[in-house]
């Protein structure tokens, strides 16, 4: 039996039970969506479009009808040039009729290799202009440092979207992850990572899930070398009848290694979300640790979390190992509390929602990057639909500096 | 501005904590209420915000002679009062400053530029004797008892209120920090005229201010009103037989 098979997917009763079937369109749906996919110039200017309301540049941009790489450390290559990325067990042995939505849909992947010592960061979007599975490789040599910020976009409400990512942190590697899934409301989004860490090496990865009418998300971590560290936050904004399935895995390998896994969930209306977060200890991982703290908050009696963190320890010796999760409705006397200063309900509420969220935007380095993504999920409190990015002015961005102080950014 | 509290009665979950209060404060003028635990202050406190969860079974609360009893708290706070909580609530991700512009710009509707509202918070925080790195933070996440009281104090000065209730300004805090937050609370309501209701159950804070209606509060009413001899009184015979 491989490790991957031994996954809580494959093997506990209560995963089975909360599982949201992924909704994969059938070989007719995916024909006729591919014949009304969007253009290569739809999706320039939609990208445009964002460029200028964030004031990003896009290094890389991935979609079904077009693709370009602006780094020379990326490569945009034909997916079946690169066996590996899709045979992986991870993937196809969750699901079938997702692997066989991918072996149909995917057409490039991105092969990312940052070569030891070297710092790079990316831009990323992919676009679902129609139904269809990226798959990145990002390989990090001894010593490398990569931010990469990725944005998942869709032209009008979007169809079904497909992300394999694998990373490979090498010795002393650093890796900043921000994962932003922000399609319309019709859309599908797969989101399956994969990331190995050698010795010492460590990676923050942000996950935040604010679009889409489903979002299915499956990572895998595995601290494989001594002292390395994997940090995971999640943040998912849900509203009307939107549904998130959220399992990440996490592997203590060896001594010293460190993984951490911190969710917040803020739902509204009838949206349903499962929390599952696993992590083990393997034998021999002295001094290992462990920590998985999921926390929800309901907006309205009809949402709906349900929280399932879980933990395998087969060693003992000096680990450190510790899980919670708590849901709760919005804290009223905090409300009456923003109230008191002058802010009317729905400013409160709006304020609660994003300094909720914020909490778990708190490990992205880049101060623009945090400002795009809360502003979005302010968007949503707003009552605006996902995939409507608002106009940012860095100059007016404030953040709290490493040293904790509030400073304003200056363009 | 002038706050009338006619035959107050306040109930939560059909128990009738306050029975029937009387008070009036004009701006400038400084009020005391002292009173054993549970003698329905701090309820009186947060029923004047306008607390949803408190619900008025009788009388009114007036401000220049029009109710406010149906106001939501947001709407009192642009009237001009200002509660002081007793124990406020921590917020993560919000930051002080932020939070405390945001609020300014709701009741003022005239936001300070940038540098001005930093220079008046930090002028604010040295007057409080506050570390300056805590209003880089986020909204009373992590402070002390004693740095939550001082953080009060410093959104009052920032929203300058013309009526304030402050719901034991002094709990909480060291001989020295009770100096600093009554020395400040004192200027403030001098500088500005400030309407004031300070709760408390000890006589310390009130050697640094100068209140000139004191009133006693037990079960729900007001049992004793008078001067300044009122404190003494209480505090050699406590609250048994006031």
């Amino acid at each position: 039996m491989s490790r991957y098979a031994e996954l809580p997917d494959e093997t506990n009763e209560l995963y089975k039970k909360y599982h949201m079937e992924t909704s994969i369109p059938s070989a007719e749906e995916m024909e006729r969506n591919e014949k009304t996919a969007a253009s290569a110039s739809d999706v320039q200017s939609l990208v445009a479009s964002i460029e200028q309301r964030t004031g990003l540049k896009f290094d890389i941009v991935l979609s079904r009808s077009f693709a370009k790489s602006m780094s020379e450390n990326v490569q945009i290559k034909k997916t079946e040039s690169i066996p590996g990325i899709l045979s992986d067990k991870i993937y196809k042995s969750s699901d079938n009729r997702l692997a066989a939505f991918i072996n149909a849909n995917a057409r490039d992947a991105i092969v990312a290799e940052i070569k030891p010592g070297s710092h790079e960061k990316f831009n990323m979007i992919f676009i679902n202009d129609s139904d269809i599975s990226f798959e990145c490789l990002f390989k990090l040599g001894e010593g490398a440092r990569l931010e990469a910020f990725q944005v998942f976009a869709s032209i009008g409400k979007g169809s079904t979207c497909a992300s394999l990512q694998e990373f490979s942190i090498a010795k002393g590697a650093h890796m900043g992850l921000t994962l932003f899934g922000d399609m319309g409301t019709e859309s599908t989004l797969v989101s399956l990572s994969k990331g190995i860490l050698e010795e010492n090496g460590t990676m923050n990865a942000n996950f935040i899930y604010n679009g889409s009418k489903l979002t299915k998300s499956i990572n895998f971590f595995d601290t494989r070398g001594t002292g390395s560290k994997i940090s995971v936050s999640e943040a998912i904004y849900g509203t009307g009848e939107q549904r998130f399935d959220i399992n990440t895995h996490l592997l203590n390998s060896k001594e010293r290694s460190s993984t951490k896994l911190e969710t917040g969930a803020i739902l509204d209306d009838r949206s349903h979300c499962l929390l599952k977060g696993y992590a083990k200890i393997e034998k021999y991982a002295k001094g290992a640790f462990s920590n998985i703290s999921q926390r929800g908050i309901l907006l309205s009696e009809a949402s709906h979390i349900d929280a399932l963190p879980d933990m395998s320890i087969d060693y003992s010796d000096q680990v450190s190992a510790t899980h919670s999760a708590a849901t709760s409705p919005i804290d009223k006397e905090a409300l009456f509390y923003l109230m008191s200063r002058g802010l009317s309900d729905s400013s409160s509420r709006k304020m609660f929602v994003s300094s909720f969220i914020l909490k778990y935007l708190g490990s992205i380095k880049d101060p623009a990057v945090k400002e795009i993504v809360s502003s979005a999920i302010i968007s949503r409190t707003e009552g605006n639909p996902p995939g409507e990015m608002r106009n940012i002015t860095l100059k007016d961005i404030w953040f709290s500096s490493e040293e904790g102080r509030n400073e304003k950014m200056v363009s | 501005m002038k706050l009338e509290i006619i035959n107050l009665h306040i109930s939560i979950d059909e128990k009738e904590i306050v029975k029937g209060v009387n008070l009036t404060i004009n701006q400038g003028e400084a009020h005391v209420i002292m009173g054993p635990n549970g003698s329905g202050k701090t309820t009186l406190a947060k029923a004047i915000m306008g607390h949803p969860q408190l619900k008025i079974t009788g009388g009114d609360i007036l401000v220049d002679g029009k109710s406010i009893k149906e106001m939501k708290a947001n709407e009192r706070a642009k009237l001009g009062i200002f509660l002081q909580f007793q124990n406020p609530i921590e917020v993560e991700g919000l930051g002080l400053l932020s939070f405390l512009n945001t609020a300014r710009g709701a009741i003022t509707e005239k936001p300070l530029q940038y540098k001005e509202f930093i220079n008046e918070i930090k002028s604010a925080s040295k007057d409080l004797a506050m570390k300056e790195e805590l209003i880089g933070r986020s909204l009373n996440h992590g402070f002390s008892g004693g740095e939550k009281k001082k953080a009060e104090i410093l959104q009052m000065r920032v929203l300058n209120p013309k009526i304030a209730i402050l719901d034991e300004p002094d709990s909480g805090l060291d001989i020295d920090a009770v100096r600093i937050v009554a020395a400040n609370i004192d200027k403030l309501q001098k500088e500005k005229e400030m309407g004031m209701l300070v709760i408390t159950h000890y006589s310390r804070i009130l050697e640094y201010l100068n209140p000139k209606f004191i009133h006693i509060m037990k079960e729900g009413k007001i049992v004793r009103e008078g001067g300044r001899e009122l404190i003494s009184e209480i505090e050699k015979s406590g609250y048994s037989d006031a």
